[in-house]
């Protein structure tokens, strides 16, 4: 149902101090009161009811919750009654005000208590400002009015449609929007240079492939002549097992083990080739005949002399070497060198013994003289008598004891004795005594030295005494050196024949083995002339003649077996290349296989993709295609809504209010398609063509006049969700003629149209024009005129008024 | 009494919009009064309308005969509004200031030519009713303007699913978009991975 307002009851509000209460039970309620006693504060306690909310003051003052609560009154109230306000079973909606909070409920929700905030209710403060406020350049886009355009078209859909669909116009925008898309372009993209690739892959292949065929093909005309391979899949098998016989290799294995009998061939007879072949063999024979004589010679002359002297002489050396054992030479030098070390030897101990015996006589001397020395000191320590030490510590002792000249022992008077004191008698003889013990002791320490010394050299001679040698071993060892020192000379008269026995033992030696080398280079050169006919007659060559060196012969079959191996390896390594190539054939095929599914996978996933951008790319024009509609409907619909219905009440309004003006105020139209829908004014004039804005083309009086038709005019325009308007003094400056004519249309508002008016005058005249001009028209029409006052306290006083319809006679109807 | 020729578009219009003419003179707390016309207002509305030529009448007769009328009203407490609608040459100011005091005052002047009678409603437009928009038209089909134009798109399923979700708001428009142009990737997506 439609809401209804009943009453509103308000304490302590704002500038109304206690209670008071107005009907609102009527189509029109007109309040008067002077300036400041309360009639804002009233309507604004009716918005604050219904919405929660004083938008007029809020728009100054975001704070001004706090100010709403009157200034005297410790707590404000407000109690709207009504029906079809808020939830249905609600009759009474109480707002309470306390320390600057505002708590209870509202009214009216959401649309509707919007729509009474921006439809039906114009503030004092609203209406100088509405034109401003309507049109705040800054926030255009969402102003108010725009909204209000936007809400009552049902352009939001068509701007959802515009906004929503944006993306759809620029391909970033899209990509941004939709991945997939674009995400599938990079596939597609992807996609097409994987196919690219694959084609110059195949190409690539298929011509590695023929150069390949064509290698292998030259390969094997050297290899094998009569096979032929004609087509192009025959690569693969047959030859595979063609190349895979690999006769060469036992060829050449054969080929290793002939060359390395020949490298031994060649080792063993450079052993013989390297020799002189001139020298022959009788002339070696002589040569040992004479060396061996010449040796007997030697042997049976000079030989036995030194034979016998080294024999000799093994009498003193026994292990002496013989000539027969080693050569004369070493024999001679090794008896030599014996004979002269023993001989340094012999003189070496001879020598030590003559020191030892002038050692002895020097240490005979000394023990002489400790003797000697030992009688002297006897002889002074015999000078000293007694125990002179131990007598001096006696009297001594006694010294403390003599106080005068009589003896402490014999107590006899010293002074018979003497004409010395007795102390000095006493301490002279003490001193003297003490002297004499000191003797003693340094005679006693000199005692002991003489006697230590004298052991000391008695026991060196003695020692020196045993070592000496015995008289018998001495002649001895000269003896000997007479008969070392004869052999010595002997033998280094000897030297030179040693010296000619060693050569002719070298010569004879020589001749011998050179013999035998002799003998034995024949029988090699016969082994290793068999050995290489034997091979001649193995690798088929033309065998050993008798004119034919060895070195010829093995140079000749080495020639031929490294010609076999190399033809043999050349032949080997074409076969493997050939193989590697027909290998790699077949890795290509397989290649070619790979890419080949690739492609056809690519092809398919291309051709799919195609088929989906179609698909997705058809869509996106249908999105533009709507787009484009939404933006032309828009076009149409705002144009023919403003003109049609906003522009064409807003006119009709503002020339009843101003006839005379020639300007008259309008909404602006978007230009253009794309043009963003927002709410601008402009002045069109009477005649055709526009002016500018209303604020610049307008009297003050008829900007008014604009604001408040404007005002009229969105509220007429609008389903009357709420069919209230309530204002709040609107005719501050407007003249007689404007306040005629507002008088006329709110009367129109209001019986033609059911509009309820809820209206603070504060002219008494206007008050008084208006109660008369909103009389009641109609049965169950009705009017209430409210006063509100101050009492003396300052109370706020309301007294309502009820006018219902009676019939007027003054003229017939 | 004869009617003048802007005298009788002014009664026209007047009739026109609903008001009834009465016979003048009509007499009011027993004083007859003599205008052009008189017009009252129809069921719902208490107007009282006189229609005056100046030009056949002085102005001080004019004035003579409205305040009388205007205390006659009173006298009755009669709470009809009175107008007084002056065809022809406007009156000097100072009368229709005085005039303006008891009653309304609309100058309709000597409308001529081919806008005569757009001027004259202009003038009375406060005395003719007020017609509002249609409600057909200010509450706009939008949706409706815009299937007009696609009705030979292509792809119109595509078309309609967007329409529909364009309801919803903005960004389900831009989620519906989403959908149509990835749907045609996921066969070709899923064969991707495979």
């Amino acid at each position: 149902m439609m809401p209804q307002l009943s009453a509103i009851s308000v304490t302590d509000f704002r500038s109304l101090r206690g209670t008071v209460n107005i009907p609102l039970d009527a189509p029109v309620v007109l309040i008067h009161g002077p300036n400041g006693a309360g009639k804002t504060s009233v309507l604004s306690a009716l918005e604050l009811a219904l919405t929660g909310e004083v938008l007029a003051m809020r728009r100054t003052d975001p704070g001004y919750r706090a100010h709403l609560q009157n200034r005297d009154a410790d707590h404000g109230r407000i109690v709207l009654t009504g029906a079809g306000l808020g939830r249905p079973d609600a009759q009474d909606h109480e707002i309470t005000l306390r320390n600057g909070i505002v708590t209870g409920t509202p009214a009216l929700i959401g649309n509707e208590s919007q729509f009474f905030s921006e439809r039906c209710y114009l503030a004092q403060a609203t209406l100088g400002r509405l034109l401003e406020i309507y049109q705040d350049a800054s926030v255009r886009q969402d102003s108010p009015l725009t909204r209000f355009v936007k809400d009552l078209l049902g352009l939001d859909h068509l701007d959802a449609l515009i906004d929503g669909l944006s993306p759809a116009g620029d391909v970033r925008n899209l990509r941004r929007l939709v991945s997939k898309y674009g995400e599938a372009e990079t596939d597609r993209s992807s996609i097409e240079g994987r196919i690219a690739e694959s084609r110059t892959g195949l190409s690539r292949l298929a011509e590695e492939a023929t150069g390949l065929r064509s290698s292998i093909r030259a390969k094997l005309a050297a290899l094998a002549p009569e096979v032929s391979i004609d087509r192009d899949d025959e690569f693969s098998d047959t030859l595979d097992r063609l190349l895979r016989q690999d006769t060469e290799e036992i060829q050449l294995v054969a080929l290793a083990g002939h060359r390395r009998d020949l490298a031994s061939l060649k080792q063993r007879g450079s052993v013989v080739l390297t020799q002189e072949d001139t020298i022959d063999q009788d002339s070696a024979v002589a040569e040992e005949l004479a060396a061996s004589e010449a040796l007997r010679i030697w042997r049976s002359d000079a030989g036995e002399v030194l034979e016998a002297l080294i024999d000799e002489l093994r009498g003193i050396f026994p292990d002496l070497p013989s000539i027969a054992s080693t050569d004369p030479e070493t024999a001679l030098r090794t008896a030599l060198s014996r004979v002269i070390a023993d001989l340094e030897r012999c003189a070496r101990t001879i020598a030590q013994d003559d020191v030892l015996a002038n050692q002895i006589e020097a240490l005979e001397q000394s023990v002489s003289q400790g003797r000697a020395r030992m009688v002297l000191v006897d002889e002074q320590l015999g000078q000293i008598a007694g125990d002179t030490e131990s007598l001096s510590r006696v009297l001594a002792a006694l010294l403390p004891h003599i106080h005068d000249e009589s003896c402490p022992v014999c107590g006899r008077d010293y002074r018979e004795v003497s004409r010395d004191p007795l102390a000095q008698r006493l301490s002279l003889h003490v001193a003297r005594l003490t002297e004499q013990a000191d003797l003693l002791q340094s005679l006693g320490r000199a005692r002991v030295q003489s006697i230590n010394d004298l052991t000391k050299s008695e026991l060196d001679r003695d020692a020196a005494v045993s070592k000496r040698l015995s008289q018998e071993t001495r002649g001895a060892l000269k003896a000997r050196v007479a008969e070392l020192t004869e052999a010595q000379r002997r033998l280094n008269e000897l030297a030179p024949l040693a010296e000619t026995g060693a050569t002719v033992i070298r010569r004879d030696v020589q001749a011998r083995r050179r013999l035998t080398e002799l003998r034995d280079r024949d029988r090699m050169s016969f082994e290793l002339r068999s050995a290489i006919g034997e091979l001649c007659l193995e690798l088929k060559q033309t065998p050993l003649e008798t004119t034919e060196s060895i070195a010829d012969a093995i140079q000749r079959l080495d020639a031929f077996v490294g010609e076999r191996a190399r033809v043999l390896s050349l032949r080997q390594s074409m076969r493997r290349d050939a193989s590697a190539e027909n290998e790699r054939l077949r890795e290509i095929a397989t290649k070619a296989q790979e890419i080949t599914e690739t492609f056809a996978r690519d092809t398919k996933l291309h051709a799919q993709l195609e088929v989906a951008f179609q698909i997705a790319d058809g869509r996106r024009q249908a999105a533009k295609a709507v787009a484009r509609a939404a933006a032309e409907a828009r076009t149409a619909i705002v144009g023919r809504v403003f003109n049609s219905a906003l522009n064409r009440i807003w006119r009709d309004l503002f020339v009843r209010l101003a006839p005379t003006e020639p300007f008259v105020p309008a909404f602006r139209l978007p230009r253009t398609i794309d043009e963003p829908v927002t709410a601008q004014l402009e002045t069109v004039h009477r005649d055709g063509g526009t002016g500018g804005a209303p604020g610049a083309m307008l009297s003050a009086g008829n900007l008014n006049t604009a604001a408040l038709t404007l005002f009229l005019a969105l509220h007429l325009a609008a389903k009357p969700r709420l069919p209230w308007l309530v204002l709040d003094d609107p005719v501050q400056s407007m003249d007689e003629v404007h306040i005629a004519q507002l008088a006329a249309l709110l009367r129109t508002l209001s019986k033609e149209h059911g509009r309820k008016i809820v209206m603070a005058i504060h002219d008494r005249q206007l008050f008084d024009y208006l109660s008369l001009e909103l009389s009641p028209a109609f049965a169950g029409d009705r009017l209430i005129t409210v006063e509100v006052t101050r009492s003396r306290n300052g109370t706020s006083l309301v007294e309502p008024t009820y006018k219902n319809w009676e019939p007027d006679n003054a003229v017939a109807a | 009494m004869t009617q003048s020729q802007p005298v009788k578009r002014v009664v026209d219009l007047l009739a026109d919009a609903g008001y009834r003419q009465r016979e003048t003179p009509v007499t009011v707390s027993s004083v007859p009064f003599e205008f052009s016309a008189l017009f009252v207002g129809s069921d719902r509305s208490l107007d009282l309308i006189v229609v005056i030529d100046t030009l056949t009448e002085l102005e001080a007769r004019v004035r003579q005969k409205v305040e009388g009328l205007s205390r006659a009203l009173d006298l009755v407490a009669s709470r009809r509004p009175l107008t007084v609608v002056l065809v022809g040459p406007p009156p000097r100011a100072v009368i229709v200031a005085a005039l303006s005091r008891v009653c309304r005052v609309l100058q309709v002047g000597t409308p001529t030519g081919s806008d005569a009678e757009l001027s004259l409603r202009n003038s009375l437009a406060v005395l003719l009713p007020l017609e509002l928009a249609d409600a057909s038209e200010i509450v706009a089909d939008p949706f409706g303007e815009v299937r007009r134009y696609l009705q030979y798109a292509q792809h119109q399923e595509a078309v309609a699913e967007i329409l529909a979700s364009a309801l919803e708001g903005t960004e389900t428009v831009r989620q519906t978009l989403r959908t149509l142009l990835s749907e045609p990737f996921h066969v070709t997506s899923e064969a991707d991975d495979e």
